[in-house]
């Protein structure tokens, strides 16, 4: 009898269970792959969980945040395992001439004809940076650019408001502010700035002072000369003893405020955001002079990985999801401290809020610049080996500087990318 | 006749070599009235490595070489069982690569072609047609031939003997083997392929020859030859300062816990704990230890180095390494010295021997080869040190401690250019190969001159 009850109860838990199957959630699924792994990358999960929920039965999307996206897309692509292939990213804008170079990006051309997207909603300028040949391959996300964090109790302390008043902060006024804090015999205790590094410390700097195009006629073109000269801005300030120690944790100090001029992206300021009792705002980066001023700004951009398997029907899943996401993205700002750029979000209130909503206005701001140079991560990878040691090494021939990182990325481009 | 049967066989397996260069398949695709199409040989499915079947046809070239070598060998049995698979996975080479119907090796080629023409195709539309060539059917011919030759007789039973054992153990070890071949024995022989071509990593590599050698080890002006002599040196640096602290700081341990009778076993627990823990959490860990500012270095031991500057970087990082991989080296000393019969340092010490005499007399000669083995595994690991410099210092300071597998990782990963990359690897793999193989001679004439002074 028990063994008759036993069949009875499996069979009915068989049926229930092949009825669930039958009842199988058939949502459209989208696979979706971000460079956030960071607090920004929590920001981003809760909206794809809200859009789950708004869109439940009919779009399931699912979120992978990696380090490297682009290995992996890449040896996936190479492979022809089309089932690890996104059909949708967000990466970084730079990388995108190189993607289509390889035939890895496929162009979202079809998404606005079809009218599931609308380009009034992006910026032209950051449009037009992923625009090849006349084909589209990207829509634009967010901006984000290294920027210049300032501890507002320190500007108080030292009464440095007025170095502030006109949005910019200069090479002298950095100099003007560390006389201060010397002058009151705190330098040591209080640091005046710390550096971000590499590409996005040099890149907008270097034009600025030069007054000349690093990329021309898609070429990389380092002035050596302009270089070392700009970099001579730099080392100053630190042999003045104005800038952190070079191995001291700058985040550390500017959080714990003995830091005036904190350097890194926007994408810190979802961690700053969430520091109690920290009194700062976010400007551009140093400048020479306000009038030359130059701010080197980068775009997460939603592309779509080339997948043959992949359906019309997904693809206008996709848009839906793209669009939806641009329209809630003001939690971009707010939360993840990032800025987001779907024009609705632009116009609302809590956008002009933002202590980053500055770059905002990049679409109309001139000394806003986005580069598009298809060996971009070669040569950050160069400014990467260069690193602060022009600034830091009182030793160091300035001039060689601006000669290592050209000859890297030539070397690199005749070895052959 | 075996001899004839063997000979036969070995003919058409050679036979099937020649053939198997001349295969191919013949790619078509059609585009609105537009036609592409290409030929696209084996060897060329072989180093483009544009999809799952391209791994088959390494496997068939490695199993060609065994199945030539059983046959020298005089195990035809073993050659039959080698080529028989090499039957198989030809055929399936051929069912499966000939219905990709988007392969992006070949999908490549023929948008070359379209884009030449002014069209553009999305890689969906692609519908590729693709068919053997007759040399495909020859080759497959020759292999089953060849096989067929050599097929063993199963009538008679001392036949049926023979064939289990020799056949047995292959069948015994065959998983080990899979597995070496696939993820070992074909990505050397790829990254060895790679170090003599131009290749990003996802077109199609372009033979160059040695001009990868050329650059990296003879053109003074190129970066590649600048990183790879700092990147070398700086490895070579580390494992010169590093070795000895992995060597003597276990071996101390692992003497002294041996003389503790109370607590050993916790003391081995928390001197093998670091080296469970990842290469990440210990570098942060100690990041923070030596920082200059907030650091336990500076604040509790009143250091006044800059750490993260030359010359005290190598200091820190022989401290760090030491400490993290002092466990797994102490578990085999320890293993090691538990094994020294103890009547030795009796009879030592009825003899009057001391401390030193017993060690130096007993204990050494006794370690001599967990010493051997362990200064062997040792080097070839600082070698291959990443980890440390990358995520303490990077390239800082003109790249002071800047070693060899942080360039060839930018190099490959970062600039994709994974022909300069494998170049450096292999100089960086013969330097490992060339200071193991001098070290193991002179440690084994240690080894016996200690052998024989102990006598």
């Amino acid at each position: 009898m028990s063994k008759r009850l036993i069949s009875v109860v499996l069979a009915l838990a068989l049926l229930l269970g092949l009825t669930s199957v039958g009842f199988a959630d058939d949502a459209i699924e989208i696979e979706f792959w971000t460079v956030f792994t960071g607090d920004d990358g929590q920001t981003l999960q809760k909206l794809v969980d809200q859009f789950n929920e708004e869109y439940a039965g009919k779009i399931k999307v699912n979120h992978t945040p990696f380090n490297d996206p682009y290995t992996n897309l890449y040896t996936n692509v190479q492979a022809g395992v089309t089932d690890d292939i996104p059909d949708v990213m967000i990466g970084h804008v730079e990388r995108v001439p190189k993607m289509v170079d390889d035939g890895i990006l496929t162009d979202v051309d079809f998404l606005f004809e079809e009218g599931a997207l609308d380009r009034a909603n992006y910026p032209e300028l950051v449009l037009d940076r992923t625009n090849y040949d006349g084909y589209q391959y990207g829509i634009p996300w967010d901006f984000n650019a290294p920027v210049l964090y300032v501890n507002m109790d320190l500007i108080a302390k030292y009464e440095l408001a007025d170095l502030l008043e006109d949005g910019y902060v200069t090479f002298d006024e950095i100099l003007k502010a560390g006389e201060t804090i010397k002058a009151a015999g705190d330098l040591g205790d209080i640091a005046v700035i710390s550096y971000h590094g590499g590409f996005n410390e040099f890149v907008a700097r270097y034009e600025e002072f030069g007054q000349v195009e690093l990329i021309q006629d898609g070429n990389l073109v380092i002035d050596p000369q302009i270089w070392g000269d700009m970099l001579a801005r730099f080392q100053e300030q630190n042999n003045l003893g104005y800038s952190i120690p070079r191995e001291d944790d700058a985040r550390t100090r500017f959080i714990g405020g003995s830091l005036l001029f904190f350097e890194n992206g926007t994408w810190t300021n979802a961690t700053l955001m969430k520091v109690e009792g920290l009194n700062y705002t976010a400007m551009m980066m140093p400048v020479f002079s306000p009038e030359t001023a130059l701010c080197r700004c980068g775009s997460h951009t939603w592309m779509q990985p080339e997948n043959e398997d992949r359906t019309e029907e997904e693809d206008l899943a996709v848009a839906t999801f793209i669009d939806w996401m641009g329209a809630h993205s003001i939690i971009w700002g707010t939360e993840a401290g990032q800025v987001p750029l779907y024009k609705s979000v632009t116009e609302m209130p809590e956008f002009a809020e933002l202590e980053q909503c500055f770059l905002g206005e990049a679409g109309t701001v001139p000394h806003i610049k986005i580069y598009r140079y298809n060996y971009w991560s070669t040569f950050t990878g160069a400014c990467g080996h260069v690193g602060l040691d022009p600034v830091y090494d009182p030793d160091y021939d300035l001039y060689s500087a601006g000669v290592t990182i050209q000859k890297e990325v030539d070397d690199a481009i005749a070895a052959g990318i | 006749m075996k001899i004839k049967r063997g000979l036969l066989a070995a003919v058409l397996l050679l036979a099937f070599a020649v053939s198997f260069f001349f295969s191919g398949v013949d790619a078509v695709v059609t585009h609105k009235g537009t036609v592409a199409e290409t030929f696209v040989p084996h060897y060329l499915t072989l180093y483009s490595l544009s999809s799952a079947p391209s791994l088959l046809l390494a496997l068939i070239i490695a199993l060609f070489i065994f199945a030539l070598l059983s046959l020298f060998h005089g195990q035809p049995n073993v050659s039959f069982l080698f080529m028989a698979i090499m039957t198989v996975l030809y055929i399936v080479f051929l069912i499966t690569y000939c219905a990709e119907t988007r392969n992006n090796s070949v999908y490549n080629i023929l948008n070359e072609q379209f884009l030449a023409e002014g069209i553009k195709v999305k890689k969906r539309d692609f519908n590729i047609t693709m068919t053997p060539n007759w040399w495909c059917w020859l080759t497959a011919a020759l292999i089953l031939a060849s096989t067929l030759t050599i097929f063993p007789d199963f009538r008679t039973p001392v036949t049926r003997y023979r064939l289990k054992r020799q056949v047995e153990p292959y069948i015994f070890i065959a998983p080990h083997v899979l597995l070496f071949v696939v993820f070992s024995m074909v990505p050397i022989i790829y990254g060895i392929y790679a170090a003599f071509t131009t290749w990003d990593l996802y077109n199609d590599p372009v033979f160059a020859g040695l001009r990868n050698f050329r650059t990296i080890l003879f053109d003074s002006e190129n970066t590649y030859f600048g990183q790879l002599r700092k990147g070398l040196w700086n490895t070579i640096k580390f494992m010169l300062y590093v070795t000895p602290f992995c060597i003597a700081v276990p071996f101390s341990i692992a003497l002294a816990t041996r003389s503790i009778t109370r607590g050993s076993k916790v003391l081995q627990a928390v001197y093998y704990l670091p080296s469970l823990l990842s290469t990440t959490t210990v570098m942060l860990a100690w990041k923070y230890f030596f920082n200059n500012t907030y650091g336990m270095a500076v604040n509790l031991f009143g250091s006044t180095w800059n750490w993260f500057a030359p010359p005290y970087t190598w200091v820190m990082m022989i401290i760090i390494t030491a400490w993290w991989g002092t466990g797994g080296t102490m578990v085999i000393y320890q293993s090691a010295l538990a094994s020294v019969p103890d009547d030795q340092y009796e009879a030592a010490a009825i003899d009057g021997a001391g401390a030193f005499g017993k060690f130096r007399y007993i204990t050494l000669p006794n370690m001599s080869y967990p010493l051997m083995y362990t200064c062997v595994t040792t080097v070839i690991a600082q070698l291959n040190v990443y980890g440390q410099p990358n995520l303490l210092t990077g390239y800082n300071y003109n790249g002071a401690n800047a070693v060899l597998l942080m360039y060839i990782r930018d190099t490959a990963f970062t600039q994709n250019i994974a022909g300069i990359a494998s170049a450096m690897s292999m100089v960086l793999g013969a330097v490992i190969m060339a200071i193991s193989f001098v070290q193991i001679r002179l440690m084994r004439g240690d080894s016996e001159r200690a052998k024989r002074a102990s006598r």
